[in-house]
């Protein structure tokens, strides 16, 4: 099936036609008509952009326009007015994803640095006004242009005859990188992130091959042609520290590669930064089949990096959906690579407090398989986890992670309801609804907020708008605990009323509210509606849980 | 000349058979957009230098190609 394609509304005060023909295979867009017309287009709130339905909006701003103000008043003048549109539209698009642009005001370098004082003055106030957008509105995200044309240089960012030309100040180059980088936010907004990077160590993490060449000769340090190894393992660590998780995909002797590791002083990665090792003479696509079963993860969700082009063939020839980049010829090219890596296919678009300890999640997860490879059923099991669950009302501090998950849970979500930051905050508004938060642990670790429910109170029934969990947790009981929690602090109502609408994912829960004890009410093809009588629910004891706390 | 044709039929992403020295500015997909396209794409390939008061004189293919001869 053929998705759809996304619609970005580009904003700008230059002309963007060149950018939007570079990207009009991937995206439609929308651009005001006229030249440098965004700020009134996004004052009036009956304009084109807030009629239309665009699926990002971005604003790409040039601070080229410097070089029109006259002096530092017309300067804040215009950064003020820049700020009124974008506070207008931020208030008003809440519910999808709107990038703002950094600025980079390329100054008549005649004048003094001191003359230039208010150039940067102005970028960083615009900096950090977007960035307090970016932290209070749950949409809104810096896209860094100013740091794109630092990268490439101004030189070789800016043409003097395309603005001269055309009203668009840059050059073939510049294009090429401004059209990357809008490319890489929008996919990073709609497409599925990589998870995790399966590395090959041998040539890959350090030079030479550590069976032949032993601990001493293994080309791995902090400085000279060392380096390039301990900074690409530097930059691998970096990744991990914003959610990606790792592992080890090698043909070696296990024992050589615990030694490295245990002693060698530049070798950067440790034993607890991998969440998988398979470091033996299999067949490395096997490796990472067992993997994906291992840690419940599916082929599209890695990357692959390994030096040898014939480990790279056959991996990609076997396990289609891995992403397997070619490996940089020259080294020094390393940092490079692990940061095009980064961009392409890891970076969120928000690094969340959840994400960070993602590889101890998945390091728990194997350990719980194993434990449940050892128990007799599921109560037995449930009951050898020593599993704790905490089950309260929505807290403000946890806003941000219910509406993550509200717009990521794809298999256990009942309604597939997705929620903006501004329409969860107004259900909570309503004293009468409800938003249930859970949080899991067992004996492993703390799973940390694994489920949602919101509850919609119609006067007579009290109705599961969503119940949703993530799949870490699921196959434990959770959600009959849950439920039972619920049902008993509705008692008062006559019935809870459950909604189950299909999704291209959620098999998992097609039958869940018959597995609850719910009666099924009305069907019809994709959607059934279930009822459950809560007047004087009974409720259950699960003596396989450790721990039950619920505060209404 | 043919070399020529190839280099611009492929930025314009038409076959090449489907454009001659005798294309006219603003017929088909050589829009505004696409000059602007083509001088950057011409000057990066051919290492020259249009001047742009020239740009406005380009009525055909023949006047772009006039550039990099």
């Amino acid at each position: 099936m053929v998705e759809k394609k996304k619609k970005a509304a580009l904003l700008s005060n230059i002309t963007v036609d060149l950018i939007t023909s570079r990207l009009r295979k991937t995206y439609d867009f929308y651009i005001p008509e006229g030249f440098d017309t965004w700020v009134q287009e996004v004052i009036n709130p009956e304009s084109d952009i807030y009629l239309q339905s665009v699926d990002a909006v971005i604003v790409l701003l040039d601070g080229t326009e410097a070089r029109a103000w006259k002096n530092d008043e017309q300067g804040t003048e215009r950064i003020n007015l820049w700020k009124q549109a974008v506070t207008a539209l931020t208030n008003q698009i809440v519910n999808v994803p709107i990038f703002i642009s950094t600025i980079d005001i390329r100054e008549n370098r005649i004048r003094t640095l001191s003359e230039r004082k208010q150039s940067y003055n102005l970028e960083n106030a615009w900096y950090q006004f977007v960035q307090t957008l970016v932290e209070s509105k749950g949409n809104v995200y810096l896209l860094d242009l100013a740091d794109t044309i630092t990268e490439i240089g101004r030189k070789q960012f800016y043409s003097n005859k395309m603005w001269y030309m055309s009203g668009m100040p840059y050059s073939r180059e510049g294009l090429t990188v401004v059209s990357r980088e809008i490319d890489r936010v929008l996919e990073a907004a709609f497409k599925a992130r990589r998870k995790i990077i399966a590395l090959d160590l041998d040539n890959t993490l350090w030079g030479g091959v550590i069976g032949e060449d032993g601990i001493q000769g293994i080309e791995l340090s902090d400085h000279k042609e060392g380096q390039r190894y301990y900074d690409f393992q530097r930059q691998i660590l970096e990744m991990k520290n914003r959610g990606i998780v790792l592992a080890i995909n090698s043909k070696n002797n296990p024992e050589d590669v615990e030694e490295v590791m245990q002693k060698h002083p530049a070798m950067l990665l440790c034993n607890d930064d991998f969440v998988s090792q398979k470091i033996n003479w299999e067949n490395k696509a096997a490796n990472l089949k067992a993997m994906e079963c291992e840690l419940n993860l599916t082929e599209s969700g890695f990357i692959f990096i390994d030096d040898n082009p014939m480990e790279r063939e056959i991996v990609k020839s076997i396990c289609p959906h891995v992403l397997v980049p070619d490996f940089p010829a020259d080294i020094t090219e390393l940092l490079a690579f692990a940061e095009e890596i980064w961009f392409d296919y890891c970076r969120p678009l928000r690094v969340l407090g959840e994400d960070l300890t993602k590889t101890r999640m998945y390091q728990d997860e194997a350990r719980r398989k194993q434990e449940m490879s050892e128990s007799l059923n599921l109560d037995d099991y449930i009951q050898k986890l020593e599993m704790a669950v905490d089950i309260h009302r929505m807290r403000i501090e946890e806003l941000e992670r219910v509406v993550q998950l509200c717009n990521k849970t794809n298999q256990f979500n009942v309604t597939t309801k997705r929620y903006t930051q501004a329409e969860i905050e107004k259900i909570t508004a309503n004293s009468d609804h409800a938003i249930y938060v859970v949080y899991s642990r067992d004996k492993y670790g703390d799973s940390g907020l694994i489920s949602v429910v919101i509850l919609l109170d119609d006067k007579e029934n009290i109705r599961i708008d969503t119940f949703l969990m993530s799949c870490r947790v699921m196959g434990r009981r959770l959600e009959e605990v849950i439920l039972n929690e619920l049902a008993a602090q509705y008692s008062g109502k006559k019935k809870m009323i459950g909604e189950f609408i299909s999704s291209a994912k959620n098999v998992p829960v097609k039958e869940l509210y018959d597995r609850l004890g719910f009666e099924k009410v009305f069907e019809e093809t994709g959607h059934k509606i279930y009822e459950l009588s809560v007047a004087d629910y009974q409720k259950k004891f699960f003596k396989s849980y450790k721990e039950i706390r619920f505060e209404a | 000349m043919d070399k020529f044709l190839e280099f611009v039929a492929d930025i314009m992403e038409v076959d090449a058979s489907e454009i001659s020295m005798d294309t006219l500015y603003k017929e088909g997909k050589w829009d505004s957009i696409m000059m602007l396209t083509l001088i950057m794409e011409i000057e990066a390939e051919y290492k020259v230098s249009i001047p742009i008061e020239k740009v406005g004189n380009v009525k055909t293919m023949a006047d772009l190609y006039a550039f990099v001869k």
